[in-house]
């Protein structure tokens, strides 16, 4: 029993933060309707400057975490602006496509500076926390934490300040809502630039528990898309649903029916969903 | 006039010796290298090429070998087995090199030495420790200058059984270091202990996340654990234990003994006992070598590590002139002569090394252990 519930609290905080980076293509593909497949790179980098930050100094953690939100939001400042606001209106593939070549320059950049895997410090404590035989680390409570104080900021912003509800007016009809008013361009912005905060918050969450490496992104990437799929892309907290399912049942399947297989389950779900209902659990129609 | 003419003789073949000379003298060495300088076997890839480097440098400033000076070609394979046969007919095709030492990671050697089989190329390979490199394959041209994993899983196996364990979980990577670790350390359970694994459970590398297998192995109540992979997921499978409440000792291979594995473990992977090709407590020639190779590749990017280095360079410094000086020449087929004749002692060893019939290496084992954020001596062990 106690394994039982070891494999749902594991589950759980690896669901959560496919479910952060999932976030991201939720984001992105609300508001204009195209996947952004460097959203897994996206986490890589903002794991990357938060090990860069956190090796200069573990004095300042706070600062370090929000300068690292900070960079990230300008690195996807930079590249929408030299990329993706010229493509976002092109067709799907053509932005997958690009969105991919991004995902790869961002490695090889990264890989110059760290070929190899890097260990982070312990910033949100090292502490073991038991209830019986059940073992809940410290880092598995932020995780969580985070993740939902995030969701629940995100939600805030959509539903509730002007310029949230302004890029759901646009995700709903563009040309209606820059009649009205609304810069849309300005919305395009911040819509990748959110998007990239909240993988690379993902990125430093998991940094301490999975150590960095500049090929990080790749399966997290996959992994957090089949979340967005199987919660419903279009549903922020369906998103989030979705990768603490996926999570969860990848755990329990590795546990209880075969660890080789681990990452077959965790695919197959995504398949199953796309056949069955691929708006997602959560998803309304378009 | 005959002497004029007897002069003129006389320096025209003085100066055509010379100029042969020069000629000759001119002509580097050309030793091919291929390894993992990216990807997950980029800290061994980069260390060893360190290693190559460092032996060849030192041969060069003593005169080279044979009045030539010799030259490295290396080309990076990214431990990825497809790449690296590429990586190998280019050395042997395109760069024709004399001799290639080098290759790390059991999948890729594998593959490549294939290659230098073919082409009639010695190749003394440095990183792959599957036995299968020269088990039953009747090699003609590929030595394997690194202690295989039977050999090292017979003797940490051994030891576990000594110091009193006896219900051992196994966890080791699917590729093909992990399963020859796998295989054969339970083949030495077996041999030496009558004892079956009480569990084992397997990952892929480049996975992040261990849970699974390490609740079931926690499940399965052992007092020992076997890991058989490389380093990034031994370093993180040993966190994750901890987290987990698990305490077990953990015995492993060379495959792990890397700065890298406590770097990235930290408090988690004190303990570990390791079977190791080198370690730098040894004697005082090998703390004195370490320093030197840690001063000299002090500006890389990648941690200077001497026991990565270790192997490359003991055969090129140690091995490959001995063959050289005893063939004579540069001729492959009579290097490969040599290479199964020669002898040479490693800094603070007991015993001769030597490629026996089936070009593996014969050596002591050093076996290792992680205390206080290093890698301590812990004993030799002789073959057996």
């Amino acid at each position: 029993m106690e394994s039982l519930i070891q494999t749902i609290i594991g589950g759980l905080s690896i669901g959560g933060i496919y479910g952060l980076v999932a976030l991201g293509f939720t984001i992105v593909y609300r508001s204009l309707y195209v996947i952004n497949f460097a959203q897994g790179d996206v986490f890589m980098v903002g794991s990357f400057l938060g090990w860069v930050g956190f090796s200069l100094t573990s004095r300042y953690p706070v600062p370090i975490f929000f300068g690292v939100l900070v960079a990230g939001g300008v690195i996807a400042f930079i590249t929408t602006f030299l990329i993706y606001k010229k493509i976002h209106r092109a067709d799907h593939l053509t932005f997958a496509i690009a969105s991919i070549g991004v995902g790869i320059v961002m490695q090889n950049i990264v890989r110059m500076f760290s070929p190899d895997a890097k260990r982070y410090p312990d910033v949100f404590g090292d502490k073991v926390l038991s209830i019986g035989h059940v073992y809940i680390s410290t880092q598995y409570i932020w995780i969580l934490g985070i993740t939902l104080a995030l969701i629940v900021l995100l939600q805030l912003f959509f539903y509730k300040t002007k310029f949230g509800k302004a890029m759901r007016a646009v995700s709903e009809n563009r040309d209606m809502a820059s009649l009205l008013g609304i810069n849309v361009p300005q919305t395009v912005y911040a819509t990748f630039v959110i998007s990239s905060v909240v993988g690379a918050v993902g990125g430093i969450l998991i940094g301490p528990i999975y150590f960095f490496s500049f090929d990080m992104g790749f399966m997290t990437g996959l992994k957090a898309f089949s979340a967005a799929i199987l919660g419903g892309i279009m549903s922020v907290p369906g998103t989030l649903i979705g990768g603490f399912i996926l999570g969860v049942t990848e755990n329990l399947g590795g546990v209880y029916v075969s660890s080789d297989y681990k990452d077959a389950i965790a695919f197959g779900l995504l398949i199953f969903m796309l056949m069955v209902k691929p708006t997602g659990l959560f998803g309304k129609k378009k | 006039m005959i002497r004029k003419k007897g002069l003129l003789i006389a320096l025209v073949v003085i100066l055509s010796l010379g100029m042969a000379g020069v000629t000759i003298a001119a002509d580097p060495i050309k030793v091919g290298t291929l390894m993992a300088l990216t990807g997950p076997g980029a800290a061994f890839g980069t260390n060893m090429l360190f290693g190559l480097q460092m032996a060849i440098d030192d041969i060069n400033a003593g005169g080279g070998l044979l009045g030539r000076k010799i030259e490295i070609i290396s080309i990076d394979d990214a431990a990825q087995p497809a790449q690296s046969v590429s990586a190998i007919t280019r050395l042997i095709h395109q760069d024709k090199v004399d001799i290639i030492i080098g290759g790390w990671g059991s999948a890729t050697v594998l593959a490549n030495f294939k290659g230098a089989e073919k082409a009639g190329m010695p190749y003394i390979e440095c990183g792959g420790s599957n036995p299968r490199v020269t088990r039953g394959n009747n090699n003609q041209w590929t030595f394997a200058a690194l202690q295989n994993d039977e050999k090292q899983s017979k003797v940490i196996s051994k030891l576990a059984l000594e110091m009193g364990y006896k219900r051992f979980a196994i966890l080791h990577d699917r590729n093909d270091f992990g399963v020859g670790g796998r295989d054969e350390f339970s083949k030495g359970l077996d041999e030496y202990g009558k004892l079956k694994p009480v569990v084992i459970e397997s990952y892929q590398m480049g996975d992040k996340d261990f849970n699974a297998q390490l609740i079931k192995i926690r499940d399965a109540k052992p007092d020992a654990l076997g890991l058989f992979g490389t380093l990034v997921e031994a370093s993180a499978i040993a966190i994750q234990m901890k987290k987990l409440g698990m305490n077990l000792p953990i015995f492993s291979m060379a495959g792990i003994a890397n700065v890298n594995y406590i770097r990235l473990g930290g408090e988690a992977v004190e303990g570990t006992i390791l079977a190791s090709h080198f370690n730098r407590h040894l004697s005082p020639e090998t703390e004195a070598w370490a320093k030197r190779y840690e001063e000299k590749f002090k500006q890389s990017s990648v941690i200077a590590d001497p026991t990565s280095a270790w192997m490359s360079y003991s055969a090129a410094a140690n091995c490959f002139p001995r063959a050289v000086k005893m063939a004579g020449s540069m001729d492959k087929t009579k290097i490969r002569d040599a290479l199964r004749q020669v002898k040479w002692r490693e800094y603070g060893q007991d015993i001769d090394n030597y490629f026996d019939k089936e070009h593996a290496i014969v050596k002591e084992t050093i076996i290792v252990q992680v205390k206080n954020g290093d890698f301590a001596f812990l004993k030799k062990m002789k073959p057996f």
